[in-house]
């Protein structure tokens, strides 16, 4: 069954769709497919890619959604598209050309035709990002499912396969990085 | 204050901040020597949190859900989890192991006249069958799918316990050797199995690691069991090589939790070291119940030594469920832990010093005691411990005796 926390009506639209009700998924989509595509470009940092991972991440979570109660181990259903999503971006990062690397991705241009335009981001946004890019792996994946997404460390912690007092330490190691990349001068 | 202690507080704070129970300054004011921490974490709040989509990214999001409903599938309502394929596959190469194991046991069984194979599975290290139930065991091995082989590692590891518990009470300890290597070996060929599974599917990796946990976590308990059992309690080597098992547990239950490819090994917590001040009572509440109740409650009941080992043994709350290390100069030792009582032996230990017990299960400080011994038999005055953690203190001669925790010894 699926997590016992779910808002009432996200609840209803999970029980439809897992019933095969296509109508009910699509409400889930519009409920959720937007912080999924923020959180895939803030990842990945290309606009394409990020929106064929989200198609990807809801496709996917159509088919599992019978087993969602299962192997959802008591993540809520957001949590649960999140974990959906990170394992896209690790899969995406494993099989990256190597002379690809993260910093050197290139933004998208503003004429794309079918997804269009950079959105235009504050110069704070920009120097978060660009911190980002120097903690480790586990760290990054932490602070920005934690800041960006909003996840708890619970979920966070389910998520990644981590205890909680691990994510909460890595974490807080990440602060302590961020605060130096960006400038910040300690009291 | 500790890191760990620390990044607790930051979590705390956040959360109290968000639901608006204290404010950003009150946490700085209250928390001064993690204030930089908590500014950035504020800071990254207010960054990232505030974007919020664009037009553009609306109508992105439009796109996708147009292309993403077209390829739905629809869902076929009678299919069950046995009809996929992938299950399908995994049910099929153990159908196609067993059918083998089931061919060769025939075979054997033929070949020696009897059920030798069936029987094999009840032998013990040093019966004449035994190598035939290793033989048997290997084979499923080799046929099974990785993920098979997480169960089956399992599994054989459970045998090896199994066989030291039915040693240990025909007090045949001479063989308990085969036994325990098997343990060794088994434990680590499944934590390098899991170590390959997460590389590969992350997800399945998930799922098999808590079903592991537990069942290393059960395993731990009857080693605990086994080393209080009257025909080992007094036997050194027996000792001795049951703790070595009781580490390779923990420590394959600490990597596999961790999961060691994603988690630096430094990430994982560290035993406190001191107390963090007292906080406001919302944050508190926020926060992972700290141990004051249960420290005040734990004790020293006994302690020994003779100049060369120390034995302690302690009354801990819960000490068989929670697991029970102990931590002296940095090196770590395990425990004997029965009901609530603990036993920890300590080889070479200093004549003074601060023994730490802490839970195998979430690292928590559980007692503090600080000893004064001279293990030669002069009774020394008990030296209180230093940090606001230490709960207990005691001073004790070389057979245990006196001091406010000491009791009596050998």
């Amino acid at each position: 069954m699926p997590h016992v926390d779910q808002p009432g009506s996200e609840l209803q639209w999970i029980h439809e769709a897992i019933a095969g009700d296509k109508q009910a998924f699509g409400r889930l989509y519009d409920h959720f497919a937007g912080q999924i595509f923020r959180y895939l470009i803030f990842r990945v940092e290309e606009r394409a890619v990020a929106a064929d991972m989200t198609e990807e991440v809801f496709l996917r979570a159509w088919e599992k959604l019978p087993h969602f109660g299962r192997e959802g181990r008591g993540l809520n259903f957001r949590a649960w598209l999140y974990r959906i999503a990170h394992n896209l971006v690790v899969d995406h990062y494993r099989t990256a050309r190597p002379e690809v690397s993260f910093q050197n991705i290139p933004e998208p241009h503003s004429g794309s035709t079918s997804l269009p335009g950079i959105v235009e981001r504050s110069d704070q946004t920009e120097q978060v990002r660009s911190a980002l890019r120097e903690l480790d792996e586990v760290a990054r994946q932490v602070i920005a499912l934690r800041f960006f997404s909003g996840l708890n460390p619970g979920e966070i912690a389910s998520l990644l396969g981590l205890s909680e007092g691990n994510v909460r330490i890595i974490q807080f190691r990440g602060l302590k990085k961020m605060r130096g990349l960006l400038g910040a001068e300690d009291e | 204050m500790n890191e760990k202690k620390k990044a607790k507080i930051v979590e705390s704070c956040l959360n109290a901040v968000q639901a608006g129970k204290y404010s950003r300054e009150a946490c700085y004011r209250r928390f001064p020597e993690i204030a930089n921490e908590l500014e950035t974490a504020f800071e990254l709040t207010d960054v990232l949190k505030g974007e919020v989509p664009s037009d553009t990214e609306k109508l992105a999001i439009k796109e996708i859900k147009t292309r993403l409903m077209n390829h739905l599938p629809d869902r076929d309502l009678g299919v069950t989890e046995s009809d996929h394929p992938r299950y399908l596959l995994h049910t099929t190469e153990r159908r196609f192991a067993m059918t083998w194991v089931i061919i060769v046991s025939t075979i054997l069984s033929i070949l020696t006249g009897t059920g030798a194979v069936y029987a094999s599975t009840d032998a013990l290290p040093g019966d004449a069958l035994y190598p035939l139930k290793l033989f048997t065991e290997d084979f499923q091995l080799m046929l099974a799918p990785d993920a098979g082989d997480a169960h089956l590692y399992l599994e054989f590891t459970e045998n090896r316990l199994q066989e030291m518990q039915r040693l240990i009470e025909k007090n045949r300890l001479n063989d308990l050797d085969e036994a325990i290597d098997g343990y060794q070996n088994q434990t680590r060929s499944m934590e390098n199995l899991m170590a390959g599974i997460q590389a590969q599917n992350p997800d399945e990796a998930q799922q098999l690691r808590t079903e592991i946990q537990n069942q290393l976590q059960e395993q731990a308990q009857i080693m605990q069991t086994l080393m209080v059992h009257k025909s080992v309690a007094n036997q050194d080597r027996v000792q001795e090589q049951l703790q070595l098992m009781l580490q390779t547990n923990t420590q394959t239950r600490l990597r596999i939790h961790a999961a060691d490819e994603e988690v630096p090994e430094e990430t994982i917590p560290e035993a406190p070291t001191e107390a963090a001040p007292t906080m406001p009572a919302e944050i508190e509440e926020d926060t992972d119940s700290d141990n004051g109740e249960q420290l005040r409650n734990n004790a020293l009941v006994n302690a020994a030594g003779d100049g060369q080992n120390a034995v302690f043994t302690f009354r801990i709350a819960n000490a068989a469920q929670l697991g029970v290390y102990a931590e002296m100069n940095g090196q770590r030792y395990t425990c004997a832990a029965q009901g609530d009582l603990v036993t920890c032996n300590i080889p070479q230990a200093d004549s003074s010093g601060v023994l730490n017990l802490y839970s195998i299960n979430n690292n928590e400080l559980l007692y503090s005691y600080s000893y004064d011994y001279d293990w030669l038999g002069t009774k020394e005055p008990q030296s209180q411990g230093g940090s606001q953690t230490q709960s207990g203190s005691g001073s004790g001669s070389e057979n245990g005796q006196g001091g406010k925790g000491g009791g009596k010894g050998n």
